[in-house]
């Protein structure tokens, strides 16, 4: 009798289960909003790469040293958070839920004059995609110019590099990027060029496009900051005069 | 669903082919939004938490190293996607239930045999009463046919720890149908 109520009772926990789901359907709209959704990170985190090619880079380097076992684990960071503050005073009230004083200035010297910002989270993944290691706060603005050309600035409360044992030197790098629609088939030609670090490959774009990514990056007072424009043509001593700017207050 | 097929797509997805994120999709978003549904309970957020977990699946669908263990992978980001949800939901209360006007899951009473749809109704009110992990677990469990591997790797537990709380889940949920079949011997 016992083996029969089992059985009643899995069969019924099963229709309640069932019968309480028939009443859902998912929106007509829902891939729709998921794809614009993935389009928005993607421009987001596109800046991310860069660092995600460094601790590759450096996790390939440690592969020959005992003693380096924690970035491996490491497999990307991966920053979230919003621009919906349009105000720079907005930003200032914003800084209060960080925890930590930022740097940052309303225009650079060079006519970059701040645009949008926002706050957020950064979290390091491990190479399955799960979160792993401590989450930061972290703040986001974005600058531009009267020619168009746009860069953001992150400010992160740690560093899930530094964490994993990745030591995050002052300087200046750039790379080329290439955007490209979800459809876009990748050439082997791109492949080989991604292969060999002289191309990312970023997909999200509504048409492929291809960019100079140039990027500045520092710590200061276990703050890190960073500076990432595409096409400005600035170049490291204007990326590093602003980083200057921003120590500087 | 045919692991052999959901495996093909992921690969696809790996090798930079994005339609294939339009199949899985196809597959998954009705079992992704009633799940998520019926862990937190709450069906009004069910499609941003399905649409949370599409976003990270699709962006970080490379990461998954074994493509035939799609579906565990999946619902763990789903899974931590209405855990998280749940937690901000807590301590609010939307305007419909202020106002009174539904219920979070609805009741829906209709072609089932009235005596039967008490005891669903019932069953389902003991189970939004127990905690988040037992409550997860017997989702995964009833509704999705996961088995005690697929939970515990959907849930990062260990085996022994999903069998635990089935375990204690069920018997909660029995003493309802115990007491609902009244009197029967069982």
């Amino acid at each position: 009798m016992k083996k029969d109520f089992e059985k009643e009772f899995d069969a019924m926990m099963k229709q309640a289960l069932i019968r309480k789901a028939e009443c859902i359907e998912p929106s007509k709209d829902l891939l729709e909003n998921i794809k614009i959704e993935i389009r928005e990170q993607k421009k987001e985190n596109g800046f991310m790469k860069k660092r995600m090619k460094q601790i590759v880079a450096v996790a390939a380097v440690c592969v020959l040293s005992v003693t380096c076992y924690a970035a491996g684990q490491l497999g990307s960071v991966v920053s979230q958070g919003s621009s919906a503050i349009k105000t720079f005073a907005g930003l200032e009230k914003a800084e209060k839920k960080l925890g930590f004083d930022a740097k940052y200035v309303e225009t650079f010297t060079n006519g970059m004059t701040f645009q949008r910002g926002g706050i957020g989270k950064t979290q390091g993944m491990d190479g399955e995609g799960n979160p792993m290691g401590k989450k930061y706060k972290m703040m986001t603005l974005t600058y531009s110019d009267e020619a168009g050309n746009s860069v953001s600035m992150n400010i992160d409360g740690g560093s899930p590099y530094a964490d994993a044992g990745v030591e995050e030197t002052e300087g200046y790098s750039t790379d080329t990027y290439m955007f490209v629609p979800p459809n876009y088939e990748v050439t082997e030609e791109d492949r080989a060029k991604e292969a060999a670090g002289e191309l990312v490959i970023s997909v999200g774009s509504e048409e492929v496009e291809i960019m100079q990514m140039e990027y500045y990056g520092w710590e200061e007072d276990g703050i890190y900051y960073s500076l990432v424009g595409f096409d400005c043509g600035f170049g490291e001593e204007a990326m590093e005069r602003m980083a200057e700017e921003i120590k500087a207050q | 669903m045919d692991t052999e097929k959901t495996a093909a797509w992921v690969r696809q997805m790996q090798a930079g082919d994005e339609s294939a994120f339009d199949l899985l999709f196809a597959v998954y978003q009705r079992q992704a939004v009633c799940t998520a549904a019926l862990i937190t309970g709450d069906a009004s957020i069910a499609e941003d938490i399905a649409q949370e977990a599409f976003v990270n699946c699709f962006l970080h669908i490379r990461e998954l190293q074994d493509a035939e263990r799609f579906r565990p992978w999946f619902f763990r980001i789903l899974r931590r996607c209405a855990w998280k949800a749940a937690k901000r939901r807590t301590g609010m209360v939307s305007i419909q239930q202020e106002e009174g006007l539904e219920e979070i899951l609805s009741p829906t009473v209709d072609s089932y045999p009235s005596e039967r749809a008490v005891v669903y109704e019932k069953l389902y009110h003991a189970l939004e009463g127990l905690g988040q992990k037992q409550r997860t677990a017997v989702v995964l469990y009833y509704f999705n046919d996961f088995s005690i591997r697929e939970i515990a790797q959907a849930t990062d537990s260990l085996e022994a720890t999903v069998k635990t709380r089935l375990f204690a889940a069920k018997c909660r949920l029995k003493a309802v149908l115990e007491q609902e079949m009244g009197g029967e011997d069982v």
